[in-house]
């Protein structure tokens, strides 16, 4: 196996995908090859699950530098998380669709409300 | 103190004159002018029309009588757009609640190790076609109501509503961090209600 082969097997890898042959490799590489090994090293800082956790976090840049870098490195090799970050900013486009889209966004007052508001305020003042 | 006037506030300034000398033509022109997107807001929030306009019509006898007081620091619409939502939650949380779902049930699931218990998939980019779009709405309402109360009105305020994550703690009365989470889980769950609807069939 060679680095960008690595590099390609790294989620198999993560998900216990792939064969007993191809893992001992795939193993056997990382342990052999300092890039590879620093890789597998960043890699293993964030699960999936950590990922989706601070997505907001990571979404509106509020992660530290080093941090953030651990994110795009994961979303590099975790096709599903970038996947998943595409459809956290989908559902917020589409929040905003929907909701100013709809009848609740006329921009009339009704007069009858316009006429309780000033009765109102003539029975007060 | 220099006057501070610009363009857009030009007509605020003049308003507001008129509003402390105490003009009727001045109230109902800031009715007019607010009330339909100080509406538009309290409708999101609150159940039925009627609560939106009682809610509505609370905010505006507030401000009146805050009128004086009123600094300029921010635009009167921006002002008022504030004590309208403010009105809407005091009046929700008066409510009697409906049993709230447990977020947690909502949220996307994983193994021990991190992994996802089921891969995400890609959503289907032919999602501008008319058809869908009504049907993504829908969903997206449905979504929104299906919401723990507290993550509704977090999601609401936050990501429609456009407040910021300080305005945003301030108005939840929790902190910073847990109002950021809040609006987080509420999308994640959401992200959940929408997925069925916009995941590319698998090959």
């Amino acid at each position: 196996m060679n680095c960008d082969e690595l590099r390609e097997s790294v989620f198999d890898y993560v998900e216990k995908n792939l064969s007993d042959a191809r893992r001992a490799d795939f193993e056997r590489h990382v342990e052999e090859c300092g890039p590879c090994g620093e890789l597998m090293a960043d890699v293993r800082k964030l699960t999936c699950k950590e990922f989706v956790e601070f997505l907001h976090d990571y979404f509106e840049d509020e992660l530290p530098a080093e941090q953030r870098a651990t994110f795009d490195r994961h979303m590099e090799l975790c096709p599903p998380c970038r996947d998943y970050l595409e459809s956290y900013e989908a559902t917020i486009e589409f929040e905003k669709l929907a909701c100013t889209e709809d009848g609740s966004v006329s921009s009339d007052v009704p007069d009858e409300l316009v006429r309780a508001i000033l009765r109102a305020r003539n029975d007060s003042t | 103190m220099a006057e501070r006037t610009t363009t857009a506030n030009t007509g605020d300034a003049e308003l507001l004159a008129s509003l402390r000398a105490g003009q009727d033509a001045a109230y109902e022109e800031l009715i007019r002018a607010h009330g339909g997107r100080m509406l538009a807001a309290v409708r999101r929030i609150l159940p039925t029309e009627e609560d939106a306009q009682d809610a509505v019509q609370e905010a505006f006898l507030s401000a009146f009588k805050k009128i004086d007081s009123f600094q300029g620091h921010s635009k009167l619409g921006t002002w008022l757009h504030r004590i309208a939502i403010n009105s809407a939650l005091m009046k929700l949380r008066s409510m009697r609640r409906r049993t709230d779902p447990d977020v947690d049930g909502l949220m996307p699931r994983f193994l021990d190790g991190g992994h996802f218990v089921e891969m995400p998939r890609r959503w289907s980019e032919a999602a501008d076609a008319p058809v869908v779009l009504a049907e993504i709405r829908a969903a997206v309402h449905e979504g929104i109501e299906s919401l723990p109360e507290n993550y509704r009105v977090a999601l609401l305020l936050r990501d429609i509503e456009g407040l910021n994550n300080t305005e945003l703690a301030d108005q939840l009365g929790v902190s910073i961090n847990a109002a950021r989470i809040r609006v987080h889980r509420a999308r994640l769950a959401l992200r959940e209600v929408l997925d069925p609807h916009l995941a590319e069939e698998s090959e």
